[in-house]
């Protein structure tokens, strides 16, 4: 076989699929997309009276919402006259987190409601986003007594009108206590004409160990007022006794059943110590090599 | 006629090949190499786009790549098993084919881990199954195991090495370049073959085939239990372990009856590898494929009848998605080569080769219908997924590292068949006169 033979036969075929592998694996550049973001926002009136606004902002793939970090979401309040509150980055999670700072003003509606507005103003390949909400600024304070023994949470919500408290009879309350993974509803119910809701703590709630418990009173993501809630931590569970003692020999704690231990020990020892028990054969060969070539030379 | 005389029947046979090298080798390494970098293109797509390029999902979080790893390892441990259990018994007849069993087990070990880091979507956090290990977990005694067996092949295989390096040292007829020569004195550690030294290597061999028969079996039993110890639906099974053994043994003696025939075809040892190898080989396939098939079907006909409704799915997604290839894996896969086997009037070489080859490609399958279909039937629903998500297909990439992982197994037996003999002078230096056709 010549060599043109050989190259006609072999290296151009070898070649034409070497270049088509790499053809296959190259993939065409894929034009950005645009992103069509969908925000959303909450707002939360914690125990101290603190506001939080939280924004997110997702990016809807195949109906999976996937979160949107990195982009900068400004915060206003106001209808015409805008009050800017700031601005934050999202998070990894597409979450965009204001508080609002003590005694800032904020203009008030005629019908008493504020509106907070959330904006993204776009990039090149993120189309703006806003989303606004209306709330009325409400207090919830929440008192835990023993009235007869009996762990009773009583809660009045009320507004302030020109200096005055006044009550927000017929809306929704909450009362929950917390767990680990979601809060326990304890009692649901309408305000009464004076604003106030009365209602008990069962006497079997496991707390920590002290016997803790958080309740919290909430106006659960209410039409008017958003979340507003008032917590409090109070002795009233049931203490739980945690076993610290000295962790078992188990498959699933820090320290394996001993009996695991011994077999894989014996098991590696045996092993390990016939290939080293090979290992100096070896070096004993070498060493009878030598030994013999300077007999010989000798 | 003598040891010397033998030896220099060998090298006069591979004089060529280790003299020099054809087009025809470079081209066929040209071919595997472009193969092996299709599968380094896959690997760089994998590792830019992430685990999204492949088939795998949520529920299916292993895939093609761990099949690979079963089989490879599977192959690594037949080839232990066979050369061990070749060497302990001291048959002659073994003596041509040992050393394919040993390079068999040397290189699949070495291919075989690879697949799981391709699996592991945090490889930045492996090392924390050495800094952090847990011995109560499969994995870590897998980890452990691989290591350990890996060590102890290489020690194996080096012993095996160590009389042929010296009689290369020694040879004058080759013409080999020096730098290799000298590679061939250091790696002999001066070696002249004193009864001594015969003796050193002969315990220390026995010593080691005994050990890594041992290791071979502990630890693809420990690699059965990384399924076995699970509660998934297939897996959970109390003969995981001795049925992998026996798998392993199954396509460990397929790819030793394929590569007899092609080393018996590239470097012409008709006169070495001669029929009686083929037959022996294909007699060990078929009482493995009988072990290997009443295993099965233990395996599976207790899942059945026990009617668990997990199990009972299971089964009938086997016996309708996957039912073609349930067929080939546990009907063709096993009732082919015995009967290739099984009557003499069809034990051609060509025929047991052929049966060989739907062996191992049997037993892939096989390695798939046990890892895909549990992971598709899954006990619960996962949160946010979606039905597509359920189903498995590899991608491009999936099968770009797979066949980069055939394609350097091919070329790492390539590189050491030109280094080293695949037929060892010294084990053949004591096959009696009868046992080869050439001294006939």
């Amino acid at each position: 076989m010549n060599k043109l033979m050989i190259v006609k036969k072999f290296i151009i075929p070898i070649v034409l699929i070497i270049s088509g592998f790499s053809v296959v694996g190259q993939e065409a550049p894929v034009e950005e997309e645009t992103v069509e973001p969908v925000m959303e926002m909450t707002y939360l009136k914690d125990t101290e009276g603190n506001i939080n606004l939280s924004s997110s902002m997702v990016n809807y793939v195949n109906r999976m919402p996937v979160p949107l970090p990195g982009l900068e979401i400004v915060f206003h309040a106001g209808e015409d006259s805008l009050v800017n509150l700031g601005s934050v980055t999202t998070d990894e999670d597409g979450w965009a987190i204001m508080e609002l700072d003590d005694g800032i003003s904020l203009p008030v509606g005629m019908d008493g409601s504020v509106r907070y507005f959330a904006e993204y103003t776009g990039s090149e390949n993120i189309l703006p986003a806003d989303y606004e909400v209306y709330v009325t600024d409400v207090n919830l304070d929440m008192e835990l007594s023993l009235v007869d023994s009996v762990k009773t949470v009583s809660l009045r919500a009320y507004s302030i009108i020109d200096g005055e408290e006044v009550p927000v009879p017929d809306e929704d309350v909450y009362v929950y206590v917390k767990r680990m993974f979601k809060d326990l509803p304890l009692g649901e119910d309408f305000l009464d004409e004076n604003g106030e809701y009365i209602t008990e703590i069962p006497d079997d709630i496991p707390g920590d160990a002290d016997g803790n418990i958080e309740i919290i009173a909430r106006f659960n993501d209410h039409y008017l007022f958003g979340t507003v809630e008032d917590r409090q931590t109070i002795q009233w569970g049931v203490p739980t006794q945690y076993d610290f003692a000295v962790s078992q020999r188990t498959l699933w704690t820090q320290i394996a059943p001993l009996w695991m231990i011994i077999t894989l020990s014996v098991l590696l020892a045996g092993v390990w110590g016939h290939y080293i028990f090979v290992i100096i054969q070896l070096f004993r060969l070498r060493k009878i090599a030598r030994k013999e070539e300077s007999t010989s030379l000798v | 006629m003598n040891d010397i005389a033998i030896q220099d029947k060998l090298l006069a046979k591979f004089k060529p090949h280790l003299e020099s090298t054809t087009i025809r080798w470079y081209l066929v390494l040209i071919i595997l190499v472009a193969i092996f970098g299709w599968g380094i293109s896959g690997l760089v797509t994998q590792i830019t786009g992430g685990h999204i390029v492949t088939g795998m999902r949520d529920n299916v979080v292993w895939g093609v790549y761990i099949v690979n790893f079963i089989f490879f390892m599977g192959l690594s441990y037949a080839g232990a098993l066979v050369s061990g259990v070749l060497h302990l018994f001291n048959s002659n007849w073994r003596k041509p084919i040992i050393r394919m069993a040993e390079l068999v087990t040397v290189i699949s070990l070495i291919i075989g881990p690879f697949f799981i880091f391709f699996c592991i979507g945090r490889l930045d956090r492996l090392h924390y199954l050495f800094i952090h290990p847990r011995i109560q977990s499969p994995i870590s005694w897998d980890v452990i195991g691989i290591t350990t067996d890996l060590i102890g092949c290489f020690i194996y295989l080096y012993l095996s090495f160590i009389e042929d390096f010296a009689i290369l040292r020694d040879q004058t007829s080759i013409n080999l370049p020096k730098w290799r020569q000298k590679i061939y004195k250091y790696l002999a550690l001066g070696y002249t073959g004193t009864p001594r030294q015969k003796k050193i290597i002969h315990q220390s061999r026995s010593l080691m085939s005994a050990m890594i028969i041992a290791i071979a079996i502990i630890v693809y039993s420990v690699l059965a239990w990384i399924f076995g110890v699970t509660l998934q639906p297939g897996w959970d099974s109390t003969i995981f372990g001795p049925y992998f053994v026996i798998a392993a043994i199954f396509s460990g003696s397929g790819l030793m009856i394929i590569l007899m025939w092609l080393f018996r075809r590239i470097y012409h040892l008709e006169e070495f590898i001669t029929k009686k190898h083929f037959v022996n080989m294909g007699v060990l396939l078929m009482v493995v494929a009988s072990f290997y098939g009443y295993f099965t079907f233990c395996d599976y006909l207790t899942k059945w009848y026990g009617s668990v409704k997990i199990n009972a799915e299971l089964i009938d997604k086997l016996f309708a998605e996957f039912n073609w290839m349930f067929i080939f894996a546990n009907y063709i896969g096993i009732i082919i080569p015995i009967v290739i086997i099984g009557i003499p009037q069809f034990r051609t070489i060509r025929n047991i080769s052929i049966g060989a080859v739907i062996a191992v490609v049997a037993l892939w399958v096989n390695r798939y219908i046990i890892v895909i279909p549990t992971l598709e039937t899954p006990f619960l629903p996962i949160q946010d997924s979606r039905a597509d998500w359920l189903s498995y297909s590899p991608t491009w990439v999936e099968w770009s590292l797979t066949a980069a992982g055939i394609a350097i197994f091919i070329i790492m037996f390539k590189l050491v068949s030109k280094f080293i003999p695949i037929i060892s002078f010294s084990e053949m230096s004591g096959v009696e006169d009868r046992e080869l056709k050439i001294l006939e």
